[in-house]
Formats: C-alpha cells, structure tokens, sequence
C-alpha cells in the first residue's frame, strides 16, 4: 500500500469520523433543547 | 593566550545561519509588535528563536546537560502539558450559546476541517515526488494539521509525530491564524456570488437553560472520548475548561483559567516553541513547503466550508448565508468577524455574526475531534501493509 493510498484513507475516515462526532454533537444539541423547551411548556 | 580564546569562545563560535535566524525572530517580533499578529505568541516564539541560535546553545543545552528551554521543551511539550493546560484556558473563554441557538452551525465545524485532510494528501504527494524531504505519513499529519487552525492542537500532533518539525509547524499555524483576515476574504469571493453574499439568516435569540450549559461539556467528551479515545486530554481539558465557566459556582477558578493560567503557559510554550527553531532544524527546504502547506490548508478549510454551506442550501429551506462556512475554522473570533464585515460590504442591513460565532465555537469542538482522530487514525493506518 502506498502512502497516497493511506492518505485516502485517512482523508476518507477522518472526515466521517469529525461528521459523525459532530453529528451526535448536533443531536445531544438538538435533544437538549427539546427537553428545555418541554419544560418551558409544562411551566406555561 | 588560551584565556583569551576564552573569552572570544562566543565569536568563535558565531555562524552565518545565526544571523538568518535572529533575521526571522526579528520578523516575528516586528509581526508581534508592528502588526499585532498573535503577538502573544510570535513575540516570545521569536525571542526564542533569537535564544536557541545564540553561540554555544547554552539555553537549549544537550541531552547530558539540558538548558533551560530544553527542560521546558521535556516537561511542557513533550508531555504534552502546556497545550492542555491552554486548552482549559481556551474552554473557560468559549461560550457555546451561539451554537444551541442554531446547533445546523455545528456542520461547518466539521466541513472546514477539509483543508487538514487535503494537506496531507499534498504533503504526501510531495514526499512521493521529493523522497529526500521524508514527507512519510507522520510528517504530513503534522503538516496537515496546521489547517486545524488551532495552535494547541497542532503543537500535540506535531510534538507526538515529528518533533523535529514542531518549530515551522507552529509558526505556521500561528502566523496563518493571524493572517485570516487577508487569507479568507479573496477564498470567499472566489467561491460564491454577490446574491449569495447578501443571503440573511434569522437569529431566534433563546435562553439556554443552566443545566444544558452544564451538562454539554461532559456530554461532550464522554462522546469524543468513545470515538477516539485517543483525544480523550484534548477535549477533556478544553470542556473542563468550560465547565467550571458554566457552572457558575467556581468564578475564581474560571477567571484563573482565562488570565493567569492562560497567560503564563502561553509565555512558557511560545519561548520553547521558539527554542525548538534552531538553525539545523529551520533553515531547510522542509520549512519552506511547510509554510507553503499552511497556507493551503487554510485555502482548503475556508473553501470546505463554504461548498458545504452552498451543498446544504441545495437541501434546506432556510438557506444559509455561505460565507457562514468559512467561519467554521477555529480561528476565533476573526473568521466571524471577517464573515460579517464581509456580508455587511454586501448589504449593510445583513447581521450574520451570531451565525457566523456559532460556526466558529463548532469550528473549535471540530479542530479538537480532527486532531484526535489524527492521532488515533495515523499510527493504524501506517502500520497497513
């Protein structure tokens, strides 16, 4: 295996791997303002 | 006669690459100074590099004797200690409020990682090109990660994967940083049209309850910690960081963390960067196509963010201003700044910045994750026959 190819590679896993990390970042984000929002509501 | 010689040991010991050297920790202190390029940084990182290329290096010293930068060299960076501590600095000064009022930001922090990425594959094609350089995997990771634009980050990937090149690697992701403002603009125009420039967002201002403020950053790095175990120090320090900021009850600590702590590791790791810059390491081939890579991968982040904001218009019906992409880099808070000095040339009327702050605390959570999954990922993936 060349080191182009490994750089691929790493090009390719390491993108998926900052966009999923992010992703679920996104949804706890996402879930946490849900659950806030819920609240809110309850106490109106 | 030979207390004499003695005594002129020094000019004896004088050699043209010193004077090259002191010319470019001149430059960085005139950057420092003249300028205000990171000056927290260049100004000691170029005294240093005036120090180690002194005759005699009685500074840096040697392995048997070490100097005082050497000791500091051993203790702060090698072990990774000063960076880490700098990120519990870092954590304590971000407030990630901007990102729960539109968490959709979240993906430019991750899109304008792509200039680490493409660097590499440069900075692996050159070695393929010039093998005496010994670009193998390890060095153009290093080099890569200077599109991080993130100082601490870089100086740990460096320090664990090419030691020899932490000097050039660390001027260049500082000196870049400090250079945003004229590196993004023309990258931004290039990639987008004036109606896009003039695209508005709507900012829904919320509160944001405590309890979320806290339990994020243990959230956090429980998260990234599970993915790449590896960054583990990385987040775990910059969100304890935040933590003692957000939970409100330890305000001396918090203030500790953003001044003094802050402060007098920067003074330490900016001289010992310098003092990594001795003339055998720097005056090289090497340092000059890292520089070049360094301005790459900074082209290539600002352009990774902004076709992606422009791929993510093609899907949503809210449409995002694309110059909020570029503002994915971790370089804060100049790229938000530059984003909506930039929109507001457009249409004076536009206010994007909340957006654009929003992408750049993601673009800070994304150069920490890009540099972790380096770590993990390089030393696997160079041991694949």
């Amino acid at each position: 295996m060349t080191d182009i190819t490994r750089g691929l590679m790493l090009m390719g896993y390491g993108l998926i791997g900052v966009f999923g990390t992010l992703i679920l970042f996104y949804i706890c984000a996402k879930v946490f303002m849900k659950i806030a929002a819920g609240k809110e509501n309850k106490k109106i | 006669m030979e207390g004499f010689s003695k005594l002129l040991e020094g000019v004896f010991a004088l050699r043209w690459e010193f004077l090259v050297m002191y010319a470019i920790g001149g430059i960085l202190i005139y950057l420092a100074i003249k300028k205000d390029y990171e000056p927290m940084l260049l100004l000691p990182i170029g005294f240093g590099a005036i120090l180690v290329n002194l005759p005699l290096n009685m500074i840096w010293g040697s392995a048997a004797e070490p100097g005082a930068l050497l000791l500091l060299y051993n203790s702060g960076i090698l072990t990774e200690l000063f960076p880490l501590l700098i990120f519990i600095g870092i954590g304590a000064m971000t407030d990630f409020r901007p990102l729960f009022a539109n968490p959709r930001m979240l993906f430019f922090g991750a899109a304008a990682q792509f200039g680490i990425f493409f660097t590499v594959l440069a900075a692996l094609a050159i070695g393929a090109a010039f093998p005496s350089l010994g670009f193998d995997l390890f060095t153009s990771a290093s080099i890569g990660i200077i599109g991080a634009a993130d100082g601490p980050t870089s100086i740990v990937v460096a320090s664990k994967f090419a030691p020899k090149l932490l000097g050039p690697i660390s001027v260049a992701a500082y000196s870049y940083m400090a250079l945003v403002p004229i590196i993004q603009p023309p990258v931004i125009r290039a990639m987008t049209t004036k109606e896009e420039r003039k695209i508005r967002m709507v900012y829904a201002q919320r509160e944001i309850p405590k309890w979320i403020m806290v339990l994020f950053p243990i959230v956090v790095t429980v998260i990234a910690a599970i993915i790449a175990p590896i960054s583990a120090p990385l987040i775990g320090f910059l969100m304890f960081g935040n933590l003692i900021k957000e939970s409100g009850v330890v305000e001396r600590l918090s203030k500790a963390a953003q001044n003094e702590l802050s402060n007098i590791v920067t003074l330490l790791l900016g001289i010992t960067i310098g003092g990594t810059m001795h003339y055998e390491a720097f005056l090289s081939m090497q340092t000059l196509i890292i520089l070049a890579l360094g301005l790459v991968a900074f082209v290539f982040d600002t352009a990774g963010g902004v076709l992606f904001a422009k791929l993510m218009n093609l899907f949503s019906k809210n449409k995002v201003n694309p110059m909020i992409g570029a503002a994915g880099i971790s370089a804060f808070p100049m790229a938000a700044r530059i984003v909506q000095r930039m929109a507001k040339e457009e249409d004076p009327h536009n206010f994007i910045l909340m957006q654009a702050v929003g992408a750049n605390v993601a673009g800070q959570l994304g150069s920490v994750v890009a540099g972790g999954i380096i770590l993990s990922l390089v030393p696997y993936l160079a041991g694949l026959v």
